[in-house]
């Protein structure tokens, strides 16, 4: 999971891009040493002390672990639950289909001219 | 008459002598958690790295292959688990600080690495029984039934609801109770019906509580976090305590990783 996820950020961090954590771990003492050892960069909210019965995790219902979700830079939810190669194919087209519609309404911005 | 009062101020000396070597005591028996919480940690990363390792060996591939469940077992019989060998340190704390708040962790500590729903229970009992006001109780409430069957179970949560200073774990406590009345197949049909009511006054007097988060989740997925909607706001804290909203990162794409360190 880790190697995946912090070779991801490292291949986006040029881009418009973020990888955000819900992190449900109760420890956060040890949680943060676990950051450092395996070099975990990206940004997470926290569940709380509840672990997996936090509250963004229940309201979401959120029942297993890891649960993904894909949005747009609309905020729009895109794809859920793909993992791996399949993450990183889904990330790099909402990537070219955003600089896609910014060139688009750059040319008309030419044309209009 | 002065002698009485020699005699007094030599028994209350003593007895602030005492007190005073029972709170070192407990400062002791407080550090030794620290310890042994360390020790864990370290003996627990060595049982991983050589799980790791063995793993990595062509005997476990070959074995893997062969679904041979009795080598496999056997091959990993030699490494220490370290988890038995720290229960017992840990029941040995508990049970020299009866009642004190380094029983309450020392316990803690042992219903979180231990399988054993027999053990888990007696320990819960134990809690209820000196901690029943703690804030712990929070985290554990799933727990209380899966351990001690319904009816034990309702039992302490029932105390919890009278006895818990917080309104987060009496709400908690309710629902619990209500959910297993509703899944008891042997209760009346009036059983059923009340526990039903408890939900419904729940979800209307506690909207945000985390039950009524719980309840409204089928329906929150349904009507908000389907594949082309806008998805809703997450409004929090980072691990760091700093204030962050998903709206923040609106104008990105953004990858949400529901995850823990497991």
């Amino acid at each position: 999971m880790y190697p995946h996820e912090r070779s991801l950020v490292k291949r986006l961090k040029d881009k418009p891009f973020s990888l955000l954590g819900v992190n449900s771990d109760k420890d956060l003492e040890t949680l943060h040493k676990r950051l450092k050892e395996e070099n975990i960069t990206w940004r997470s909210f926290w569940n709380g002390p509840m672990g997996t019965g936090g509250p963004i995790s229940t309201k979401w219902g959120v029942r297993g672990w890891p649960t993904i979700y894909i949005l747009d830079h609309k905020g729009v939810i895109r794809f859920k639950n793909k993992r791996g190669e399949a993450m990183d194919e889904a990330v790099d087209q909402l990537l070219a289909e955003m600089e896609g519609a910014q060139t688009k309404h750059e040319d008309e911005a030419g044309a209009k001219k | 008459m002065k002698k009485t009062i020699a005699g007094l101020g030599a028994l209350l000396l003593l007895a602030s002598v005492s007190t005073a070597q029972v709170d070192a005591s407990h400062a002791d028996s407080a550090l030794k958690i620290k310890a042994l919480k360390r020790d864990y940690a370290a003996a627990k990363a060595d049982y991983v790295a050589s799980r790791k390792a063995l793993m990595k060996t062509e005997k476990y591939q070959e074995l893997r292959k062969a679904r041979d469940r009795e080598g496999l077992n056997q091959l990993f019989a030699d490494l220490d688990n370290p988890d038995p060998i720290f229960y017992a340190r840990f029941e040995a704390v508990a049970k020299n600080n009866e009642g004190t708040p380094v029983e309450l962790k020392s316990m803690l500590w042992m219903l979180d690495h231990c399988r054993d729903k027999v053990k888990n229970a007696a320990t819960m009992q134990a809690l209820a029984a000196r901690h029943i006001e703690g804030e712990f109780w929070g985290a554990k409430l799933r727990l209380v039934p899966y351990y001690l069957g319904t009816e034990k179970g309702n039992l302490l949560l029932a105390r919890l609801v009278e006895k818990n200073p917080s309104l987060a774990i009496q709400i908690g406590a309710r629902y619990r109770i209500a959910k297993g009345n509703l899944r008891d197949k042997s209760a009346s049909d009036e059983v059923h019906k009340k526990a039903q009511a408890e939900l419904d006054d729940i979800l209307a007097k506690h909207p945000d509580s985390l039950p009524s988060l719980e309840m409204k989740a089928p329906e929150f997925i349904k009507s908000r976090l389907q594949i082309g909607m806008v998805a809703p706001d997450i409004i929090g804290n980072d691990l760091d305590g700093v204030a962050i909203k998903l709206s923040d990162y609106r104008g990105r794409v953004v990858v949400i990783d529901f995850w823990g360190d497991w």
